[in-house]
């Protein structure tokens, strides 16, 4: 079922890439059939997921290089099912979402599928070695995105992004090699790197190998001080690579960190978690700031993208870190950090999806140029008032939930840390406000007036997000309760 | 489960109201809104009295620690009633009393407002009660936008209460470390734990930003920019009286935290000391009553921080009764007088007679004037004074003096008669009927005064009240009538002309100039920061890669010439293999330059790092690798598309591969 849901996006890239020349709009929907079969797959998979069953579920195992250890192994836990669930209805919503094409929508709607088989397989994968391709690849498929259907300075923003990304990736091989070699014979099993835990003491080794995983993921993710690429490129790719840059690639940082960096080297990540929980306050204090200070829509919603990764980050650190308290706290740690990455998958997507339908139509994005939009555009007004109070942590929607267990857990350990944290959140809320002002309230600007409101698919598209945010916000005990499940494995309590 | 309808009722109703007024927009005049809230809010009140009768309890399962559950309480029940019933009254005033445009929008926000803060009331643990919180911030934030236009009052006040939230969440942390549930009966070993302080410290930070207590008093003057129907539902029973209403809750656990109790109690005295001094000098009207309500909660909080939370609790819902009156009031003197709500221009006496006479009747409660429920919800907030010490006891009647002065001057200046002129606008039969309902509210909470009546409702509420003493009472009563007749005084000789009054007043009447030093020492710096770290992120930060960038460069340049053959050779097979993946991405040739600068200088470092441990071995396999990437580099076709991923996995390979050998060399 799982190889299913990554061959389905790769055939579909393949035939709308090489294959006969279609329609504009018959790819498009062709495309967004095929990006929406893993949907479907996963869904299944969720239906016939056993909370009492064994920590990964729904393992697939070929042999692909037996000498190294590799091999092609597919399987899930509640966080990659949930991770890799918003992400496969994220690309479904980012091939439909209008944008111009530039006449090549055959290769854009391929490269979107193509990014979403190898972000699937990244998620989705129980190798280690296969994780690391499909985080190259994936910067490869978001390379072209940027490059060819960016705005005005897209080439430099795309080539920033992938240098800066694999830069990342390579001091991350080395440590990915060392954490394998260490174990005679070698595997790139997770299942037999979590269950052995081949660097656990020895000291030194161990410590630099973790120090290489991390850089590599906290590039991707981004955190302070190592986000640069993230607005420059945000701000060059169009608003549904945007969308899926923020939702999807982003996630692979955190979504590594708790696979890899946690998962299988346990030790040595509780020995520096106290250090990443700083790094991730710093991120989401200087992020809200930073994003305070900016009066490019896209670079404001950049930059809190950084605070809301730093959320995720302080709720893996606060899994890990050492502390008297009970492991009910680093249980709830481990379900906020995974709802976070849901819900900022979900709320950010909408965000940039709207500044893209706002740049559509008024051809800036810098927030003074609007003004007075709420009585033109109600629907995009709507929408932004809602994605933006849920992207500040409103109750009823899903960043509240993933927040406030992400808080309460890491205030009930390390209280002056995290009510450092609070402050971000406190600018959060301010930076939104201050948005909605300034674009959609107040006196009217000239060319409002011409401004107009949403069009179908793009109504349809933000309800299926926002109303997706509604229901985790309201509902969140079904995932909380999967996500137990994996944190008691992972915590060793069942 | 049946207890969820008492918040979901209203939620879902104005939603509905919303929703419908949008696919109908004719069908929906003011009768038939006016009838839309009234139906849905008596259902409210309904379900209210249900609840406060059989006590029920639910909870809403999201998997362990948190699930959000709600009790009922006798206490409770009182303010589930209080919320539902004010609600209605003011809905329906609201529906024949504001303007047109919007009115549905409006209604379906006040309505949903009353749900959140029924969850607030209801909910008996830290996780649900900090979801009312919540809720009831971003609904007022919306009720101010939607009339007022301007976003920026309404975020001024949203981010104050905002930190009410995240008060909450410091309480959650402190219950959480010492492996409590988050339920409220849970907390009291708590606040036996090495975790008190944080546990008071996040409640009070949350109910005086609630409550609109000092230092976080003026976002109430802002929020004055929203419709009066939302003010008068706000300051009443709903919003405001989170603040207090979490006080009173959690008192009993709170209190043996040591520094709480002093503390609140000051907070409140000095809250209300200062509100009344702004309201007795305000021209606002709404401003008047704003600054009014502040000074109103300090007292509550005077008797929560001496230890008499039933006391509190008393003045809460007479405070409740007498100020949605009060803003109902000045809703009708406002419109009378064009829309403008100075009180320099009013003297409406002769123009609106039933609502000057009923304003009296709130101004006289507001004067706490016997026989009024609220003369006797104060005397019960002095007698809990009374043991602390005379000095206490001074400084209150003091606040006390003060809310009589403001609401003297307000009554004379609002509804004086000295000018005979015609109102703008009259109250509509429905608008009449709201004003007499509430009036006879207050009239009612007169017979508490009876003492059968008082030691029923402190049996049935399960709250302690304090017997006040006839000299107490005697005491309250002069200082009030003291303070009336001194108003009456100098309100002839104030002078409200803007140039007329003096610097010292208009700072007075401001909250003692606290939102200029907010703005100069919170708003500002903040603002600052934000752009500087903005400037910051983007010269600096980002500098230091683009540095690097440049660095690679220079060492590429510099290292072209004399280094070993088999670097040279790997090198060069990279570099191409890179110049040919770059060359895809035409046209950026200066950040080429860096890839190519930057993977030469790392090949370079392994290489020379290598070739000093092992030359020989080392050697054959970067020969080795530098010249299959070469030819593979050479054999594949320059396609615009689809090379790039097979360039990468072959990096990828090549890397993997190089380290096993380097592994197995070893």
């Amino acid at each position: 079922m799982l190889s299913a849901c990554l061959l389905a996006p790769l055939i579909g890239a393949a035939l709308l890439g090489w294959g006969p020349k279609l329609s504009a709009r018959a790819t498009l929907t062709l495309g967004a059939a095929f990006a929406a079969l893993p949907l479907v797959g996963l869904a299944v998979v969720w239906a016939r997921f056993d909370v009492n069953g064994p920590l990964f579920q729904d393992v697939t195992e070929l042999p692909w290089i037996p000498a190294l250890g590799a091999g092609y192994r597919l399987g899930v836990d509640a966080v990659a099912l949930l991770v890799a669930s918003v992400s496969a209805l994220l690309f479904v919503i980012a091939i439909l979402y209008p944008i111009d094409h530039r006449e090549r929508t055959g290769s854009y709607v391929a490269w979107l599928l193509f990014l979403e088989a190898v972000s699937l397989g990244l998620f989705l994968t129980l190798d280690l070695l296969m994780f690391y391709v499909c985080f190259d690849l994936s910067l490869v498929g978001m390379y072209f995105l940027i490059a060819i259907w960016g705005h005005e300075d897209r080439e430099r923003a795309a080539l920033k992004f992938i240098l800066y990304t694999l830069a990342g990736s390579l001091v991350m091989l080395l440590g990915i090699l060392s954490l394998v070699l260490a174990r005679d014979p070698i595997s790139f099993d997770m299942r037999v790197l979590i269950a052995e835990q081949p660097l656990a003491g020895t000291g030194l080794r161990a410590s630099l190998s973790l120090f290489a995983i991390v850089f590599g993921l906290l590039v991707k993710t981004p955190l302070v001080p190592l986000h640069t690429w993230l607005p420059a490129a945000h701000v060059e790719a169009p608003a549904p690579v945007s969308a899926i840059l923020a939702g999807v690639l982003l996630k692979m940082g955190t979504y590594g960190l708790l696979r890899v960096a946690y998962a299988c080297m346990r030790e040595s990540f509780a020995q520096y978690a106290a250090w990443l929980g700083v790094l991730a306050v710093i991120s989401i204090v200087y992020g809200a700031l930073v994003a305070l200070g900016q009066s490019h829509i896209k670079r404001r919603i950049a930059y809190t993208s950084i605070t809301h990764m730093g959320y995720t980050v302080l709720g893996i650190a606060a899994l890990a870190w050492p502390t008297p308290v009970n492991a009910a706290l680093r249980r709830l740690a481990l379900s906020g950090a995974a709802l976070e990455m849901a819900a900022h998958g979900l709320i950010t997507s909408a965000l940039f999806l709207l500044t893209g339908s706002l740049y559509a139509r008024g051809h800036s994005f810098d927030m003074h140029a609007y003004g007075g939009l709420m009585q033109r555009v109600p629907r995009l007004t709507a929408a932004m008032i809602v994605a933006s109070f849920a992207s500040l942590g409103l109750p009823g929607l899903a960043g509240f939930v993933a927040e406030f267990q992400i808080f309460s857990a890491a205030l009930a350990s390390r209280p002056w840390l995290a009510a450092t944290a609070l402050l971000g959140v406190l600018i959060t809320a301010a930076l939104f406000l201050q948005l909605l002002q300034v674009v959609f309230f107040g006196s009217e600007a000239d060319h409002a007036r011409k401004l107009t409101d949403l069009g179908p698919i793009e109504t349809a598209s933000l309800a299926l997000l926002l109303g997706a945010s509604v229901y985790m916000g309201i509902a969140p005990g079904f995932v909380i309760e999967l996500l137990d499940a994996t944190a008691s494995h992972l915590l060793g309590t069942n | 489960m049946m207890l969820w309808a008492l918040p979901l009722w209203p939620i879902l109703g104005g939603a509905s109201l919303w929703g419908a007024a949008r696919v109908w927009p004719h069908a929906f005049g003011r009768r038939a809104l006016a009838l839309s809230v009234f139906v849905v809010l008596s259902v409210s009140v309904l379900l209210s009295l249900w609840a406060a009768v059989s006590l029920p309890g639910a909870t809403w399962d999201w998997g362990t620690p948190l699930s959000p559950q709600l009790q009922v309480t006798p206490q409770v029940g009182v303010m589930a009633c209080l919320i539902s019933s004010v609600a209605l009254v003011v809905s329906v005033w609201a529906a024949a009393h504001e303007e047109l445009e919007h009115l549905a929008q409006l209604l379906g926000l006040l309505l949903a407002f009353v749900g959140a803060m029924q969850l607030l009331v209801l909910s008996s643990d830290l996780l649900s009660v900090s979801m009312g919180f919540e809720l009831v911030s971003a609904l007022s934030w919306a009720l101010i936008v939607l009339r007022a236009r301007d976003g920026r009052a309404a975020s001024y006040a949203f981010n104050t209460v905002r930190i009410a939230g995240l008060g909450l969440l410091i309480a959650v942390g402190a219950a959480l470390a010492q492996d409590s549930s988050l339920a409220f009966a849970q907390l009291p070993e708590v606040a036996r734990s090495s975790a008190a302080s944080w546990l008071a410290a996040g409640v009070l930070i949350a109910a005086l930003a609630k409550s609109a207590q000092l230092p976080f008093s003026p976002w109430l003057f802002r929020a004055m920019e929203g419709p009066t129907a939302a003010s008068a539902l706000l300051h009443s029973s709903t919003m405001v009286a989170a603040g207090a209403w979490l006080l009173i809750r959690l008192q009993p656990v709170l209190a043996q935290v040591g520094w709480f109790s002093p503390c609140v109690l000051g907070v409140g005295l000095a809250t209300a000391i200062f509100g009344g001094l702004s309201a007795c000098l305000q021209l606002h009207i709404k401003r008047v009553l704003a600054a009014s309500t502040s000074a109103q909660y300090g007292l509550m909080l005077v008797a929560i921080g001496a230890g008499e939370p039933g006391a509190a609790l008393a003045h809460l819902c007479m405070h409740a009764l007498f100020k949605a009156l009060l803003f109902l009031c000045a809703g009708e003197a406002i419109a009378a007088n064009g829309g403008n709500p100075s009180l320099r221009t009013m003297q409406l006496g002769r123009a609106l007679p039933l609502t000057a006479a009923v304003g009296m009747l709130g101004a006289l409660a507001l004067a706490a004037v016997p026989p009024l429920g609220a003369a006797w919800s104060k005397e019960q907030v002095l007698a809990s004074v009374l043991p602390l010490g005379p000095w206490l006891l001074v400084l209150t009647l003091l606040a006390g003096a003060l809310s009589a002065a403001y609401a003297t001057r307000l009554q004379l200046l609002a509804f004086g008669r000295q000018e005979a002129r015609q109102a703008a606008r009259a109250p509509g039969a429905l608008e009449r009927t709201s004003l007499l309902v509430l009036a006879a509210g207050n009239l009612l909470s007169g017979l508490l005064f009876l003492p059968s009546v008082e030691h029923a409702l402190s049996q049935a509420l399960r709250i302690e009240l304090v017997h006040a003493s006839w000299a107490l009472s005697g005491a309250s009563l002069l200082t009030a009538l003291a303070a009336v007749g001194g108003s009456v005084i100098a309100v002839r000789r104030e002078r409200l002309d803007p140039e007329a009054r003096t610097e010292l007043a208009s700072w007075l009447a401001d909250w003692q100039g606290l939102p200029a030093l907010i703005e100069h020492g919170v708003i500002r710096p903040v603002l600052w920061l934000a752009d500087t770290c903005a400037r910051f992120d983007r010269r600096v930060v980002d500098a230091g890669v683009r540095a690097s960038a440049a660095l690679a460069r220079g060492l590429a340049r510099l290292s072209a010439t004399g280094l070993e053959r088999a670097q040279s050779a790997l090198i060069s097979g990279l570099a191409r293999l890179v110049e040919s993946v770059a060359s895809l991405a035409t046209g950026v040739e200066r950040v080429q330059n860096a890839l190519v600068g930057a993977l030469v200088r790392f090949a370079e470092r392994s290489a020379y790092l290598a070739d000093l441990t092992d030359r020989e071995a080392v050697d054959g396999v970067v020969r080795h690798v530098a010249g299959a990437v070469t030819r593979a580099g050479r054999n594949v076709p320059r396609v615009q598309s689809g090379a790039l991923p097979s360039y990468y996995l072959l990096i990828v390979c090549s890397l993997v591969v190089l380290g096993v050998l380097g592994w197995v060399g070893r």
